[in-house]
Protein backbone atom coordinates (compact mmCIF):
# COMPACT_ATOMS: atom_id res chain seq x y z
CA UNK A 1 0.00 0.00 0.00
CA UNK A 2 0.95 3.58 -0.41
CA UNK A 3 1.65 6.34 1.97
CA UNK A 4 3.47 9.56 1.63
CA UNK A 5 5.21 11.24 4.50
CA UNK A 6 5.03 14.94 3.90
CA UNK A 7 8.25 16.79 3.39
CA UNK A 8 7.26 20.18 2.07
CA UNK A 9 3.48 20.25 2.02
CA UNK A 10 2.02 20.77 5.41
CA UNK A 11 -1.43 19.62 6.39
CA UNK A 12 -4.15 21.37 4.42
CA UNK A 13 -5.49 24.12 6.55
CA UNK A 14 -9.03 25.22 6.40
CA UNK A 15 -9.49 28.98 6.29
CA UNK A 16 -13.03 28.99 7.56
CA UNK A 17 -13.43 30.41 11.05
CA UNK A 18 -15.25 28.08 13.37
CA UNK A 19 -16.14 28.42 17.02
CA UNK A 20 -13.18 26.16 17.69
CA UNK A 21 -10.61 28.63 16.33
CA UNK A 22 -10.54 30.78 19.43
CA UNK A 23 -10.37 27.71 21.66
CA UNK A 24 -7.34 26.51 19.70
CA UNK A 25 -5.69 29.90 20.17
CA UNK A 26 -6.38 29.66 23.87
CA UNK A 27 -4.82 26.18 24.00
CA UNK A 28 -1.74 27.24 22.08
CA UNK A 29 -1.12 29.96 24.65
CA UNK A 30 -1.43 27.67 27.65
CA UNK A 31 1.83 26.65 29.30
CA UNK A 32 0.81 23.04 28.72
CA UNK A 33 -2.18 21.23 27.25
CA UNK A 34 -3.85 18.32 29.07
CA UNK A 35 -6.02 15.38 28.00
CA UNK A 36 -9.01 17.22 29.45
CA UNK A 37 -8.29 20.20 27.18
CA UNK A 38 -8.16 17.94 24.13
CA UNK A 39 -11.42 16.24 25.06
CA UNK A 40 -13.20 19.53 24.26
CA UNK A 41 -12.13 19.46 20.61
CA UNK A 42 -14.99 18.53 18.30
CA UNK A 43 -13.39 18.98 14.88
CA UNK A 44 -9.91 18.73 13.36
CA UNK A 45 -7.58 21.46 14.52
CA UNK A 46 -6.52 24.02 11.95
CA UNK A 47 -2.90 23.77 13.05
CA UNK A 48 -0.60 21.78 15.32
CA UNK A 49 -1.25 22.64 18.96
CA UNK A 50 2.38 22.21 20.00
CA UNK A 51 5.65 22.84 18.21
CA UNK A 52 7.96 19.97 17.40
CA UNK A 53 10.20 21.19 20.25
CA UNK A 54 7.59 20.12 22.78
CA UNK A 55 8.77 16.53 22.29
CA UNK A 56 11.44 16.83 24.99
CA UNK A 57 11.47 13.07 25.54
CA UNK A 58 12.76 12.32 22.06
CA UNK A 59 9.88 9.95 21.32
CA UNK A 60 9.50 8.85 17.73
CA UNK A 61 7.66 6.15 15.85
CA UNK A 62 9.67 3.67 13.86
CA UNK A 63 6.92 1.44 12.48
CA UNK A 64 3.19 1.53 11.87
CA UNK A 65 1.39 -1.50 10.59
CA UNK A 66 -2.30 -2.20 9.99
CA UNK A 67 -4.01 -5.50 9.28
CA UNK A 68 -7.49 -6.83 8.82
CA UNK A 69 -7.98 -8.88 11.97
CA UNK A 70 -10.56 -11.20 10.35
CA UNK A 71 -8.33 -12.28 7.44
CA UNK A 72 -4.97 -11.48 9.06
CA UNK A 73 -4.06 -9.68 5.84
CA UNK A 74 -1.62 -6.80 6.09
CA UNK A 75 -3.04 -3.52 4.82
CA UNK A 76 -0.20 -1.18 5.52
CA UNK A 77 3.38 -1.43 6.79
CA UNK A 78 5.40 1.74 7.15
CA UNK A 79 8.80 1.26 8.63
CA UNK A 80 11.92 3.34 9.13
CA UNK A 81 15.14 1.55 8.21
CA UNK A 82 17.81 1.11 10.90
CA UNK A 83 19.77 3.89 9.23
CA UNK A 84 16.76 6.21 9.26
CA UNK A 85 16.18 5.39 12.93
CA UNK A 86 19.79 6.24 13.71
CA UNK A 87 19.62 9.52 11.82
CA UNK A 88 16.14 10.53 12.89
CA UNK A 89 16.95 12.74 15.90
CA UNK A 90 19.48 14.73 13.86
CA UNK A 91 17.25 14.96 10.79
CA UNK A 92 14.40 16.08 12.99
CA UNK A 93 16.38 18.80 14.74
CA UNK A 94 17.79 20.09 11.45
CA UNK A 95 14.46 20.23 9.64
CA UNK A 96 12.61 23.54 9.63
CA UNK A 97 9.43 21.97 8.22
CA UNK A 98 6.75 22.23 10.94
CA UNK A 99 5.21 19.01 9.57
CA UNK A 100 8.41 16.96 9.64
CA UNK A 101 7.64 13.49 10.93
CA UNK A 102 4.13 14.38 11.99
CA UNK A 103 1.94 14.58 8.93
CA UNK A 104 1.07 11.59 6.83
CA UNK A 105 -1.35 10.77 4.03
CA UNK A 106 -2.66 7.23 3.85
CA UNK A 107 -3.97 5.58 0.72
CA UNK A 108 -6.21 2.69 1.60
CA UNK A 109 -8.58 0.45 -0.37
CA UNK A 110 -12.35 1.07 -0.15
CA UNK A 111 -12.65 -2.31 1.57
CA UNK A 112 -10.87 -0.77 4.57
CA UNK A 113 -14.17 0.88 5.48
CA UNK A 114 -15.85 -2.52 5.78
CA UNK A 115 -13.40 -3.93 8.31
CA UNK A 116 -14.76 -4.53 11.79
CA UNK A 117 -11.56 -5.29 13.66
CA UNK A 118 -8.25 -3.76 12.78
CA UNK A 119 -4.95 -4.90 14.23
CA UNK A 120 -2.49 -2.06 14.62
CA UNK A 121 1.19 -2.37 15.51
CA UNK A 122 3.27 0.61 16.46
CA UNK A 123 6.96 0.57 17.31
CA UNK A 124 8.52 3.57 18.98
CA UNK A 125 11.75 4.73 20.45
CA UNK A 126 12.33 6.69 23.64
CA UNK A 127 15.15 9.17 24.34
CA UNK A 128 17.61 9.28 27.21
CA UNK A 129 15.04 9.67 29.95
CA UNK A 130 12.38 7.30 31.21
CA UNK A 131 8.85 8.23 30.17
CA UNK A 132 6.01 7.83 32.62
CA UNK A 133 2.37 7.69 31.65
CA UNK A 134 2.70 7.91 27.87
CA UNK A 135 -0.81 8.29 26.51
CA UNK A 136 -2.35 8.77 23.08
CA UNK A 137 -5.75 10.17 22.24
CA UNK A 138 -6.52 9.96 18.54
CA UNK A 139 -9.58 11.61 17.06
CA UNK A 140 -10.90 10.77 13.60
CA UNK A 141 -13.19 13.01 11.58
CA UNK A 142 -14.90 13.20 8.25
CA UNK A 143 -14.68 16.87 7.32
CA UNK A 144 -15.68 18.41 10.64
CA UNK A 145 -17.77 15.52 11.97
CA UNK A 146 -16.27 13.23 14.62
CA UNK A 147 -16.12 9.55 13.58
CA UNK A 148 -14.30 7.70 16.35
CA UNK A 149 -11.56 7.91 18.92
CA UNK A 150 -8.70 5.59 19.80
CA UNK A 151 -6.49 5.51 22.86
CA UNK A 152 -3.52 3.81 24.36
CA UNK A 153 -1.66 4.24 27.64
CA UNK A 154 1.77 2.96 28.65
CA UNK A 155 2.50 3.54 32.33
CA UNK A 156 6.26 3.33 31.87
CA UNK A 157 8.85 3.31 29.07
CA UNK A 158 12.52 2.70 29.84
CA UNK A 159 15.16 5.22 28.83
CA UNK A 160 16.64 4.54 25.38
CA UNK A 161 14.12 1.79 24.88
CA UNK A 162 12.52 0.45 21.74
CA UNK A 163 9.00 -0.68 22.34
CA UNK A 164 6.28 -2.31 20.37
CA UNK A 165 2.54 -2.49 20.89
CA UNK A 166 0.05 -4.55 18.98
CA UNK A 167 -3.60 -3.88 19.66
CA UNK A 168 -6.91 -4.88 18.16
CA UNK A 169 -9.28 -1.99 17.60
CA UNK A 170 -12.98 -2.38 17.10
CA UNK A 171 -14.18 -0.12 14.32
CA UNK A 172 -17.68 1.30 14.66
CA UNK A 173 -19.94 0.54 11.70
CA UNK A 174 -20.35 3.53 9.39
CA UNK A 175 -23.51 4.53 7.52
CA UNK A 176 -23.55 3.58 3.84
CA UNK A 177 -23.95 7.22 2.75
CA UNK A 178 -21.06 8.32 4.89
CA UNK A 179 -18.80 5.61 3.50
CA UNK A 180 -19.67 6.71 -0.04
CA UNK A 181 -18.80 10.31 0.87
CA UNK A 182 -15.51 9.25 2.40
CA UNK A 183 -14.54 7.38 -0.76
CA UNK A 184 -15.66 10.23 -2.98
CA UNK A 185 -13.66 12.85 -1.08
CA UNK A 186 -10.02 11.86 -0.74
CA UNK A 187 -8.22 13.32 2.27
CA UNK A 188 -11.36 14.82 3.78
CA UNK A 189 -11.17 12.03 6.36
CA UNK A 190 -8.64 13.23 8.89
CA UNK A 191 -7.19 12.46 12.26
CA UNK A 192 -5.47 14.32 15.06
CA UNK A 193 -3.23 12.21 17.28
CA UNK A 194 -2.35 13.77 20.59
CA UNK A 195 0.45 12.29 22.69
CA UNK A 196 0.84 13.08 26.36
CA UNK A 197 3.49 12.39 28.94
CA UNK A 198 2.13 12.72 32.47
CA UNK A 199 -0.85 14.57 31.10
CA UNK A 200 1.12 17.19 29.15
CA UNK A 201 0.83 17.33 25.40
CA UNK A 202 4.25 16.59 23.91
CA UNK A 203 3.37 15.65 20.32
CA UNK A 204 0.57 16.34 17.87
CA UNK A 205 0.41 14.35 14.64
CA UNK A 206 -2.00 14.73 11.77
CA UNK A 207 -3.12 12.29 9.10
CA UNK A 208 -5.39 12.36 6.07
CA UNK A 209 -6.99 9.37 4.38
CA UNK A 210 -7.89 8.42 0.85
CA UNK A 211 -9.99 5.28 0.40
CA UNK A 212 -9.58 4.84 -3.36
CA UNK A 213 -6.43 2.82 -3.41
CA UNK A 214 -6.52 -0.19 -5.71
CA UNK A 215 -3.66 -2.64 -5.95
CA UNK B 1 -16.31 -9.95 37.93
CA UNK B 2 -13.42 -7.77 36.87
CA UNK B 3 -14.45 -6.60 33.45
CA UNK B 4 -17.16 -7.34 30.95
CA UNK B 5 -14.87 -8.54 28.18
CA UNK B 6 -12.88 -10.79 30.51
CA UNK B 7 -9.56 -9.17 30.08
CA UNK B 8 -6.48 -10.91 31.44
CA UNK B 9 -3.14 -9.20 31.86
CA UNK B 10 -0.06 -11.38 31.64
CA UNK B 11 3.50 -10.29 32.37
CA UNK B 12 6.28 -12.29 30.73
CA UNK B 13 9.72 -12.05 32.33
CA UNK B 14 12.94 -14.05 32.46
CA UNK B 15 16.65 -13.66 31.83
CA UNK B 16 17.78 -12.30 28.47
CA UNK B 17 17.83 -14.80 25.62
CA UNK B 18 15.25 -17.04 27.35
CA UNK B 19 12.92 -16.75 24.34
CA UNK B 20 10.16 -14.50 25.69
CA UNK B 21 9.56 -12.58 22.50
CA UNK B 22 9.76 -15.74 20.40
CA UNK B 23 7.09 -17.34 22.61
CA UNK B 24 4.90 -14.27 22.21
CA UNK B 25 5.24 -14.19 18.42
CA UNK B 26 4.84 -17.93 17.98
CA UNK B 27 1.75 -17.98 20.20
CA UNK B 28 0.31 -15.20 18.06
CA UNK B 29 1.11 -17.06 14.84
CA UNK B 30 3.73 -14.58 13.68
CA UNK B 31 7.04 -15.05 11.95
CA UNK B 32 9.81 -15.82 14.47
CA UNK B 33 12.84 -15.14 12.31
CA UNK B 34 14.86 -11.98 12.91
CA UNK B 35 13.88 -11.48 16.52
CA UNK B 36 16.38 -9.20 18.19
CA UNK B 37 16.92 -8.64 21.92
CA UNK B 38 14.07 -6.66 23.45
CA UNK B 39 15.34 -3.27 24.62
CA UNK B 40 12.07 -2.19 26.14
CA UNK B 41 8.69 -3.95 25.94
CA UNK B 42 6.44 -5.69 23.44
CA UNK B 43 2.73 -5.65 24.09
CA UNK B 44 0.38 -8.01 22.35
CA UNK B 45 -3.35 -8.07 22.72
CA UNK B 46 -5.09 -11.13 21.42
CA UNK B 47 -8.38 -12.95 21.70
CA UNK B 48 -8.07 -16.45 23.07
CA UNK B 49 -10.95 -18.70 24.12
CA UNK B 50 -13.33 -15.85 24.93
CA UNK B 51 -10.66 -13.94 26.80
CA UNK B 52 -8.86 -10.83 25.77
CA UNK B 53 -5.23 -11.43 26.66
CA UNK B 54 -2.99 -8.47 27.20
CA UNK B 55 0.55 -9.82 27.23
CA UNK B 56 3.52 -7.69 28.26
CA UNK B 57 6.92 -9.03 27.26
CA UNK B 58 9.67 -7.00 28.94
CA UNK B 59 13.37 -7.19 28.06
CA UNK B 60 15.49 -9.39 30.35
CA UNK B 61 18.99 -7.99 30.02
CA UNK B 62 20.65 -7.36 33.36
CA UNK B 63 20.59 -3.57 32.89
CA UNK B 64 16.83 -3.65 32.29
CA UNK B 65 15.77 -5.84 35.20
CA UNK B 66 15.59 -2.95 37.66
CA UNK B 67 12.77 -1.57 35.48
CA UNK B 68 10.63 -4.72 35.73
CA UNK B 69 8.86 -3.40 38.82
CA UNK B 70 7.28 -0.68 36.69
CA UNK B 71 5.19 -3.36 34.98
CA UNK B 72 3.84 -5.28 37.99
CA UNK B 73 0.54 -3.45 38.48
CA UNK B 74 -2.63 -5.37 37.69
CA UNK B 75 -0.79 -8.50 36.63
CA UNK B 76 -3.07 -11.55 36.69
CA UNK B 77 -0.42 -13.99 35.61
CA UNK B 78 3.37 -14.06 35.57
CA UNK B 79 5.03 -16.13 32.84
CA UNK B 80 8.61 -16.90 33.81
CA UNK B 81 10.61 -18.08 30.82
CA UNK B 82 13.71 -20.23 31.31
CA UNK B 83 16.33 -21.15 28.71
CA UNK B 84 16.60 -24.90 29.37
CA UNK B 85 19.93 -24.95 27.55
CA UNK B 86 21.53 -22.39 29.85
CA UNK B 87 22.56 -24.46 32.88
CA UNK B 88 25.22 -21.89 33.75
CA UNK B 89 22.72 -19.20 34.66
CA UNK B 90 20.10 -21.28 36.48
CA UNK B 91 21.22 -19.91 39.83
CA UNK B 92 20.80 -16.37 38.55
CA UNK B 93 17.44 -17.39 37.16
CA UNK B 94 16.35 -18.82 40.50
CA UNK B 95 17.37 -15.67 42.39
CA UNK B 96 15.51 -13.35 40.02
CA UNK B 97 12.36 -15.43 40.23
CA UNK B 98 12.61 -15.64 44.00
CA UNK B 99 12.74 -11.86 44.38
CA UNK B 100 9.75 -11.43 42.04
CA UNK B 101 7.67 -13.77 44.17
CA UNK B 102 8.27 -11.51 47.16
CA UNK B 103 6.76 -8.54 45.35
CA UNK B 104 3.53 -7.42 46.91
CA UNK B 105 2.04 -6.30 43.62
CA UNK B 106 2.52 -9.79 42.18
CA UNK B 107 1.14 -11.50 45.25
CA UNK B 108 -2.12 -12.50 43.62
CA UNK B 109 -0.65 -13.59 40.30
CA UNK B 110 -0.60 -17.12 38.94
CA UNK B 111 2.90 -18.30 38.01
CA UNK B 112 3.58 -20.25 34.83
CA UNK B 113 7.17 -21.36 34.30
CA UNK B 114 8.01 -22.17 30.70
CA UNK B 115 11.08 -24.42 30.44
CA UNK B 116 11.78 -23.23 26.92
CA UNK B 117 14.09 -24.62 24.23
CA UNK B 118 13.20 -28.25 24.98
CA UNK B 119 13.95 -28.90 21.30
CA UNK B 120 17.69 -28.28 21.91
CA UNK B 121 20.08 -31.19 22.32
CA UNK B 122 21.32 -31.17 25.87
CA UNK B 123 18.41 -29.11 27.20
CA UNK B 124 17.71 -29.72 30.86
CA UNK B 125 14.58 -31.72 31.50
CA UNK B 126 11.54 -30.08 33.08
CA UNK B 127 12.11 -31.98 36.34
CA UNK B 128 15.69 -30.73 36.54
CA UNK B 129 14.57 -27.14 36.13
CA UNK B 130 11.81 -27.57 38.65
CA UNK B 131 14.43 -28.68 41.18
CA UNK B 132 17.03 -26.08 40.24
CA UNK B 133 14.54 -23.24 40.61
CA UNK B 134 13.20 -24.64 43.87
CA UNK B 135 9.65 -24.44 42.60
CA UNK B 136 8.32 -26.96 45.11
CA UNK B 137 9.07 -24.50 47.89
CA UNK B 138 6.62 -21.97 46.48
CA UNK B 139 3.52 -21.68 48.62
CA UNK B 140 2.60 -18.09 47.94
CA UNK B 141 1.40 -18.56 44.36
CA UNK B 142 -0.49 -21.03 42.22
CA UNK B 143 2.22 -22.35 39.91
CA UNK B 144 2.98 -24.88 37.20
CA UNK B 145 5.94 -25.67 35.00
CA UNK B 146 5.60 -26.67 31.36
CA UNK B 147 8.39 -27.71 29.04
CA UNK B 148 8.02 -26.02 25.69
CA UNK B 149 9.68 -24.98 22.48
CA UNK B 150 8.98 -21.52 21.15
CA UNK B 151 10.52 -22.56 17.83
CA UNK B 152 8.26 -25.54 17.19
CA UNK B 153 5.40 -24.16 19.26
CA UNK B 154 5.21 -27.36 21.29
CA UNK B 155 3.26 -27.05 24.56
CA UNK B 156 2.80 -23.28 24.34
CA UNK B 157 -0.94 -23.68 24.11
CA UNK B 158 -1.11 -26.18 26.98
CA UNK B 159 0.86 -23.87 29.24
CA UNK B 160 -1.22 -20.82 28.38
CA UNK B 161 -4.47 -22.73 28.77
CA UNK B 162 -3.46 -23.94 32.21
CA UNK B 163 -2.64 -20.38 33.23
CA UNK B 164 -5.83 -18.89 31.85
CA UNK B 165 -7.95 -21.57 33.50
CA UNK B 166 -6.25 -20.92 36.83
CA UNK B 167 -6.70 -17.15 36.56
CA UNK B 168 -10.28 -17.47 35.38
CA UNK B 169 -11.18 -19.69 38.31
CA UNK B 170 -9.93 -16.98 40.65
CA UNK B 171 -11.22 -13.78 39.10
CA UNK B 172 -14.20 -14.63 36.92
CA UNK B 173 -16.06 -16.77 39.39
CA UNK B 174 -19.19 -14.60 39.45
CA UNK B 175 -20.53 -15.85 36.12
Amino acid sequence: MNSEISSGNSARRSDKKTPQSSYEEYLKNKSFITVEDIQQLKEPTSDYLVSRDANIFGIFFTRFCLRDEETNKQILNIKLSEEEILNYPTASSLSTDPSFGRFIRFQLPPSFLEMKHIGATIDFKIGNEAVKCFRMVEKHYFDIDPLKEFEFLFPFCMPNSRNSCDQIYEVPALQVDLKAQMIKNPYLTKSDSFYFVQNRLVMHHKAEFDFNFTS
Amino acid sequence: MKQKEKEIRLLMLGLDNAGKTTILKKFNGEDIHDISPTLGFNIQTLEHRDYKLNIWDVGGQKSLRSYWRNYFDQTDGLIWVVDSGDAMRLKDCREELKSLLLEERLAGATLLVFANKQDLDGALRVEEIRLALGLDEIQSHHWAIHGCSAVTGKNLLQGMDWMIADIASRIFTVD
